[in-house]
């Protein structure tokens, strides 16, 4: 084989196993479908009792999740057990005028009247949280309609209680939902080559177990949180709303304006992307960021950002060293070296590096004991049998 | 009984492989191949060296990166010696590898996979390569 073909070759496949390792990585960080599920049963559970209520507001009363459990983006915390399930609870009947602090008093007498229930509630600022210990809090934000919304958004309390303001949760995650399912677009020909060279083995379609867009705002909120969950500045930490609405943005950007080599070149497009699309203006001499909830009117994700600026540099500081760490897994070599770095930059405890590293390993030994291992020019160990690999006889290894 | 393979003909095998690109030459009936291995394109490349006489078994040490520099502390899994570091490869009992056999189709893919092991014991002290240790003869794979 020609020299720049291998360099090709061996680059290429080098792309597709670091986005392998993160996909693994995000398997093992996200929630099982079993914690979904049981979360399910606990919130819906949550929704009859409320909906069984006799006071006439809690009326077709809904509750239905938001964030990142909606939108498939779940990630554990670093530094404690429980998820974060974070549910809408909405009363349609409501008429905007109502008092958003007696809206969240009247679902907390509600909750407060079931005996369960009133002894795993907290109160926080704008919503209730029922504690699961070690398995998950549902945080319960109310809402109600909002009539000069056109796209079905909801009002929510601000932090104060003192105001509604629009939000539209489900339209966020159908929006994403949209993104997500766009198809990235990959040049035919750098697989065609591999593929017409009979002594190489061909590439898979460049995949991960979940839609990229999904996969990759795991990745930067794990990156995040690794940055800044227990230091100094960890009220700094960019919001997981700004991270998953500029990762659509760009998202859909590089889908469908680009075309790509490979899977790692296109995420690392995306995320290169995502600043260009916070819209920043210059107001009485300031710059004054918007990052505009686009299924709603009124809702700037940014909006903390124009009242302390360090927010927005943190946001800056943040992504260049996310992207960094995503782009710079290329030049790394050595599983241990990789083990490393996924522990530094992506949080990976020692059990993530335990069960990712084993998921490599673990099919060469499945191989090699039905004698399909071979070890390939320029790419090494292969798990099935290509012309010009050379098959692995069985051995034993010896000694201590 | 099949026919056994001299030094040259093992150094004639070695030269054509595409999995072991190196050099080396069969000097008063002794074979020296240096190569390069890299066992996936997550691992390091590494550069090694075979040593086979007549009749005799074939020496694999990996010459660079030094493994011990990688592990320090640690003492290496399946290695003949640590200094030079000398591969435990193949059960010389089991007839796994035999003086009829290419050095080039057997010791070097095996090469690989214990490479491929190697730095997943680095990164999380697990062996996931089965084996033997001296004493247990007898045990399974």
């Amino acid at each position: 084989m020609h020299r720049d073909a291998q360099v090709a070759l061996f680059v290429t496949k080098k792309k597709q196993m670091v986005v392998e390792l993160l996909d693994r990585l995000c398997k093992q960080i996200e929630i099982t479908e079993a914690q979904y599920q049981s979360a399910k049963a606990r919130y819906e559970a949550v929704g009859s009792w409320l909906s069984e209520s006799k006071s006439p507001y809690l009326d077709r009363v809904q509750i239905y999740p938001q964030g990142s459990v909606a939108l498939g983006t779940t990630i554990k915390p670093i530094a404690r057990n429980e998820f974060d399930v974070d549910l809408v609870c909405h009363l349609p009947t409501l008429p905007h005028t109502s008092d958003p602090r007696a809206v969240k008093a009247l679902i907390g007498s509600r909750l407060k009247e079931h005996t369960t229930y009133d002894g795993m509630l907290e109160e926080k600022q704008r919503c209730w949280r029922i504690n699961y210990a070690n398995l998950f809090h549902l945080d319960i934000t109310p809402s109600i309609g909002n009539p000069r919304c056109h796209q079905g958004g909801e009002l929510v309390p601000d932090r104060a209680l003192q105001q509604w303001k629009p939000t539209n949760s489900k339209g966020y995650i159908g929006k994403f939902d949209q993104y997500a399912q766009i198809r990235p677009r990959f040049y035919q020909a750098e697989t065609s080559f591999v593929v017409a060279r009979a002594d190489v083995t061909p590439l898979p379609e460049p995949t991960m177990s979940k839609p990229f867009l999904k996969r990759i705002v795991q990745v930067l909120k794990r990156h995040r949180d690794q940055l800044f969950v227990g230091s100094l500045r960890a009220d700094l930490a960019p919001i997981s709303v700004i991270i998953t609405t500029l990762a659509g943005w760009a998202y859909k950007e590089c889908a469908t304006q680009q075309v790509h080599a490979n899977a790692f070149d296109f995420i690392t497009a995306v995320i290169r992307k995502m600043p260009t699309f916070i819209h920043i203006e210059m107001r009485s001499g300031r710059q004054h960021f918007t990052v505009e909830n686009e299924t709603t009117s009124g809702e700037n994700f940014a909006d903390k950002w124009n009242k302390d600026t360090r927010l927005a540099m943190a946001f800056f500081e943040w992504h260049k060293d996310a992207l960094t760490s995503v782009e710079s897994l290329l030049e790394i070599e050595g599983k241990d070296q990789f083990a490393k770095n996924l522990a530094n930059k992506f949080g990976a405890s020692k059990e993530h590096v335990r069960e990712i590293l084993a998921d490599i390993t673990n099919p060469i030994g499945q191989a090699r004991s039905y004698g399909l291992l071979a070890v390939a020019p320029v790419i090494g160990l292969i798990t099935s049998p290509a012309y010009g690999a050379v098959t692995v006889r069985n051995n034993t290894f010896f000694g201590r | 009984m099949a026919k056994t393979l001299s030094p040259e003909q093992q150094w004639l095998r070695l030269k054509s492989s595409q999995i072991c690109h190196g050099h080396g030459q069969v000097r008063r009936g002794e074979l020296i191949w240096e190569f390069d291995a890299r066992p996936s394109p997550l691992c390091r490349s590494y550069h090694l060296r075979i040593r086979f006489k007549n009749y005799g078994l074939p020496e694999v040490t990996v010459l660079s990166p030094d493994l011990n520099d990688l592990a320090p502390g640690r003492y290496l899994p399946h290695v003949y010696s640590t200094k030079p570091v000398r591969l435990c490869l193949y059960f010389p009992s089991h007839n796994e590898w035999t003086l009829d056999k290419s050095i080039a189709e057997t010791i070097v893919p095996w090469v690989y996979m214990w490479l491929a092991y190697f730095e997943n014991w680095l990164a999380t002290d697990e062996w996931l390569g089965g084996g033997k240790h001296p004493g247990e003869e007898d045990a399974e794979k």
